[in-house]
């Protein structure tokens, strides 16, 4: 049972909010529900490359739009996280706490190393 | 570069970087430090102006309010341009979730001095409106001080403190309390600031 739900688990889990800086970026921007670049890189100690490599990777899967203005003749670049970035982080965090509870349940079998 | 497959110890870990970027997330961190310093500069000139005139709670009521009335005021207006600024700086919206949490948190505390001071001018106690003042100002940073740094909570600590001195020891010293209160504080807490934003270079 427990390995059986280890590894459903695994086919679903979703490879791009999995990567760590992106869960990060997801979790600001849902949690502020709007975030400029600079509010990113700053809160979140991230380098301009990183951020926008990581930014066109959700992107390209919409979870993320992007919205470009000027405020005071200066350029502003803010996200914020589509209903399909919500939908799909949601999912991974139930993922993430059935996981857990699996490992409540049933320690030694939830350890056991899992080939990826 | 995680592992393809999600064992206990990844999603614990997952959950650790959701919960550490949450609280970075309620974190308010544009109150700059020289709107806290011009608020402490216009309250100390306050009450050297009060102290100077001579505008006592008791014989003048309404030259006293409408000077710390108008002290509050130009203190909020110098915090929100300099957080207006900070804002701008920093490429962030200004009047944004964070602020919209502290705003809330603070708003019943000053709304509850308003209402005690209108209390206390119809009972002719103006003279209790200092340390009153100073019991509320601490009691809405305190609600917010989750979402503030450390230094803001010790501000409210030392604004209770300040309350219970004007209160007792210097109620016939209004206008000196409430410079020394409001505007020591904040001239402390805003030097503090500065240095925390703008550490001296090591040698």
């Amino acid at each position: 049972m427990a390995a059986s739900m280890k590894i459903s688990s695994f086919q679903r889990l979703n490879p791009v909010i999995h990567e760590r800086t992106r869960l990060a970026i997801m979790t600001y921007i849902i949690s502020v529900r709007e975030a400029s670049f600079s509010e990113l890189k700053a809160e979140l100690g991230l380098t301009d490359g990183n951020l926008n490599l990581h930014m066109r990777v959700l992107e390209t899967h919409r979870y993320a739009r992007v919205q470009k203005s000027f405020v005071d003749r200066r350029p502003r670049t803010t996200y914020r996280v589509t209903e399909k970035g919500i939908r799909a982080f949601q999912e991974y965090v139930a993922l993430l706490e059935r996981i857990l509870k699996l490992r409540r349940r049933a320690p030694a079998d939830a350890d056991r190393p899992e080939k990826g | 570069m995680r592992r393809n497959a999600l064992t206990p110890d990844d999603a614990a870990e997952s959950l650790e970087t959701i919960r550490s970027v949450l609280d970075r997330t309620t974190r308010y961190r544009q109150i700059s430090w020289a709107g806290i310093a011009l608020a402490g500069l216009v309250a100390a000139a306050a009450g050297g102006a009060g102290q100077a005139l001579e505008l006592s709670p008791q014989d003048r009521p309404a030259a006293f309010l409408a000077l710390w009335a108008g002290t509050f005021g130009l203190a909020l207006a110098s915090g929100w341009w300099t957080t207006v600024l900070k804002a701008r700086a920093s490429g962030e919206r200004v009047w944004s979730r964070k602020l919209q949490v502290v705003a809330a948190g603070v708003l019943p505390a000053f709304l509850l001095g308003g209402l005690l001071t209108a209390l206390l001018s119809h009972a002719e106690r103006l003279d209790l409106a200092p340390g009153v003042w100073m019991g509320t100002y601490a009691v809405g940073i305190l609600a917010v001080s989750h979402v503030l740094d450390w230094e803001f909570q010790v501000t409210a600590w030392a604004f209770l403190v300040a309350s219970a001195v004007a209160s007792f020891a210097l109620r016939c010293e209004p206008h000196l309390a409430m410079g020394l209160a409001f505007g020591g504080i904040h001239l402390v807490l805003g030097a503090y600031r500065h240095f925390k934003e703008h550490p001296w270079p090591r040698a």
